[in-house]
């Protein structure tokens, strides 16, 4: 981690043996380092104010339109397509075929003739066809209830029911949101040396901010009148994830790596400091308080989830009645304040986590920098047989110490189903598919490669060109050496594991919120929701939005 | 094909011929990123043909014994140069020994060389023959799970209004 601004004596990270466990990830909130607020401090920096270029949408909202901005000296255009969808065909599951709206980001600006082109396959998503113009390609349904009544309100000059609006938070909710090379649209590789793009997900977000500004200009389209400021910010994007995000985090463990040893360092860098100003002080109280207010708007349906929420309330709200200038200020003030949490669950703590750094952006935003990599793990074939059963020791040893003999241990398989190559999870003892299962099961490969490897001087490539079934579980476990935050740290099989937890994590790191959890396979949350409208691009992004009017709680996404 | 897509069907391609994972992936990356339409061609043809005696079975390995030992080992006649080409190239790009193949007496061998500049890679996308798409497709297809009324009912967002 470099970017020059480090204290001289940095306090040690939290190891990966805490901070890579399911239970914990499950709980991550968003911090100044996730993604979209990375994305909007590039486009404050080095962007322009998108411009609405196109807008052909009818009386009912119907139609196309076209935004344009420009990042770092390139042009980059939203263009959206939007057309009456029957309610029976609204879905937010993969297999879904048709949608309330279709988005492409596309680089550059569109003529008459690619904007015919893109007519033509946008809507059609995964069965269109699409070039490296192409940058994100995703769709939208609408929250009905809500768009409906925003556009009510407006064509009767009131305002919106704000209760309806702060338990929604957002007018479309995203379904999937395709970007590096997705059904053939452009590669990461191709924009990822461009400025402002250079962050995992950057184009991705971006289209989703842009997204979210569409969003606005639709109703206000439709309501014939314009929304309130304040209410618009606190509109984002909702989003509807389920299994298909989750094998990333294993596929990709250089990635997880580096997001992980950036939050912690930028964790560790703030609670090094031993004294903090008056003005940061009263910042961190400001944000503290800004949390509890989010934590008092946010409500869930889920029994569970809501309770774990409303616990984490009442113990904030305590913590925050005991907070003073005076006190951080005082001489290991900061570090004190935090650690005084610990113990109280990885909720609170996580919450934590994320609110300390929120006032030291010249502390820790440069560590931005460093949540991309271009490399792949490696293997050492170098190695010796008893070396790397050393390291499996050391670094695996919440995998190796796990009895795959037990049902419950590999009781579930991932796997992808014929039906529109949906990510779907299987009971082991019940469903036909095990011997096609999505190889997620690291836990299970670092055990039987601790099996088999012999604990003697054989050099590690000559076991392997025998036994290469366990190459890649070898490769894994070398990379935790210099890699140690590049594995979730429990095994997916497991029957107790929670894939949701590994999407919260993930979508913690793009700047979700609101994450609402509709079973242990899939969640809504929102996106942008606090973040600068189009014509803020200078005011600085909300870390947790909170409703400009504070809701008496009513039910979330209610069935009919 | 963009060049990510292209990794993501030779891998499910690879493990749907029953290739191991780490090769697999190996192979996946290196003719994706650092091969042209006649890599994807052998690719496609050692898979569907024999897949013991194809590059992906024995190409990483070769590499793994190359990189520990110092030795010149011979590569065999069932492998693709073309996918051993693009083996060493991603190899090499990934910060490893150098590995390169060297035509000696009408032999192919891997052999460790000084570090050099890493390669370049190829601009732009391959032409992909639809064959060879097909093919691909075709062994992918080895990874899914067909669909059943129980599995379709029981994935995520599965018997949920989305009307809200």
């Amino acid at each position: 981690m470099m970017d020059g601004a480090a204290p001289p004596r940095l306090r040690p990270l939290r190891p990966p043996s805490q901070v890579m466990r399911l239970a914990r990830m499950g709980q991550m909130m968003p911090n100044r380092l996730s993604f979209l607020r990375v994305l909007m401090r590039n486009l404050a920096e080095i962007g322009t104010p998108p411009e609405r270029r196109v807008w052909d949408i009818d009386a009912d909202g119907y139609g196309q339109a076209v935004y344009t901005l420009t990042l770092g000296g390139y042009s980059y255009s939203l263009v959206v397509f939007t057309r009456p969808l029957a309610d029976a065909n609204r879905s937010d599951r993969v297999i879904a075929t048709a949608w309330d709206a279709a988005f492409v980001l596309y680089d550059g600006v569109p003529d008459a003739g690619e904007l015919a082109r893109l007519a033509e396959n946008v809507p059609r998503q995964e069965a269109g066809t699409f070039t490296a113009r192409e940058l994100v390609l995703s769709r939208a349904n609408k929250s009905v209830r809500l768009f409906a009544d925003v556009v009510a309100s407006l064509r009767a000059g009131r305002a919106p029911d704000a209760d309806l609006l702060a338990a929604t938070g957002y007018l479309m909710r995203t379904t999937a949101v395709y970007g590096n090379g997705k059904f053939g649209i452009a590669d990461r590789a191709d924009i990822s040396a461009r400025p402002g793009l250079g962050g995992p997900f950057m184009a991705e977000m971006l289209a989703v901010w842009l997204m979210r500004g569409f969003t606005h200009d639709l109703v206000e389209h439709v309501g014939g009148a314009p929304l309130d400021r304040g209410l618009k910010r606190q509109l984002g994007v909702g989003n509807a994830t389920g299994l298909g995000m989750a094998p990333f985090l294993v596929s990709h463990p250089l990635l997880l790596d580096a997001w992980f040893q950036v939050r912690e360092t930028a964790l560790a860098r703030v609670l090094s400091q031993t004294s903090i100003s008056e003005a940061e002080a009263t910042a961190l109280i400001a944000a503290a308080e800004q949390a509890r207010l989010h934590l008092v708007s946010w409500h869930v349906q889920d029994t569970e989830a809501n309770a774990v929420i409303r616990q984490t309330e009442r113990q904030w709200t305590a913590f925050c009645a005991e907070l003073t200038v005076g006190d951080l200020r005082a001489e290991g003030g900061l570090a004190r304040a935090f650690d005084g949490l610990s113990g109280q669950g990885e909720t609170l703590e996580e919450l934590a986590a994320a609110w300390v750094i929120e006032p030291f952006g010249d502390l820790v935003d440069g560590l931005a920098e460093c949540l991309a990599t271009p490399f792949r793990p490696v293997l050492d074939p170098t190695m010796t047989c008893a070396a790397l059963r050393r390291v499996l020791e050391a670094h695996g040893d919440w995998a190796i110490t796990l009895d795959f003999s037990q049902p419950g241990a590999v009781a579930q398989f991932w796997y992808v189903s014929e039906d529109k190559l949906e990510p779907r999870l299987g009971q082991r003892a019940t469903e036909p598919g095990a011997e096609r299962e999505t190889p997620l099961d690291t836990a299970r490969q670092f055990a039987a490669l601790y099996a088999a490897c012999p604990d003697d001087e054989t050099p590690l490539w000559q076991f392997l060109a025998a036994a290469p079934e366990h190459r890649s579980a070898a490769r894994r476990a070398q990379t935790l050496v210099r890699h140690p935050y590049a594995e979730v740290r429990d095994n997916l099989l497991d029957a107790a594991t929670a894939p949701v937890d590994l999407l919260r994590a993930k979508l913690s790191m793009f700047g979700a919120t609101r994450f609402d959890p509709k079973s242990r396979l899939w969640t809504r949350v929102t996106l942008a929701q606090g973040l600068p409208l189009f014509d803020e691009l200078d005011r600085p992004a909300d870390w947790l939005p909170c409703p400009v009017h504070t809701p008496v709680h009513t039910p979330v996404h209610a069935a009919p | 094909m963009a060049r990510a897509q292209i990794e993501g069907l030779i891998l499910r391609a690879a493990r749907g011929a029953g290739v191991d994972l780490a090769h697999a992936e190996d192979v996946a990356h290196a003719v994706a990123w650092w091969g042209d339409a006649d890599t994807l061609r052998d690719l496609a043809a050692s898979l569907t043909e024999d897949v013991d005696r194809s590059t992906c079975r024995l190409g990483p390995g070769l590499i793994d014994q190359v990189q520990a030992t110092g030795e010149v080992v011979e590569v065999p006649a069932c492998c693709s140069l073309n996918v051993m080409r693009a083996l060493c190239a991603a190899h090499h790009a990934q910060g490893g020994r150098a590995v390169i193949c060297v035509a000696d007496a009408g032999l192919w061998q891997l052999s460790c060389a000084e570090p050099d500049a890493p390669p370049v890679p190829p601009k732009g996308r391959p032409d992909v023959p639809q064959d060879v798409v097909a093919a691909l497709t075709a062994l992918a297809a080895n990874t899914y799970v067909p669909s059943t009324a129980e599995s379709h009912a029981a994935g995520a967002g599965a018997g949920t209004t989305d009307n809200d």
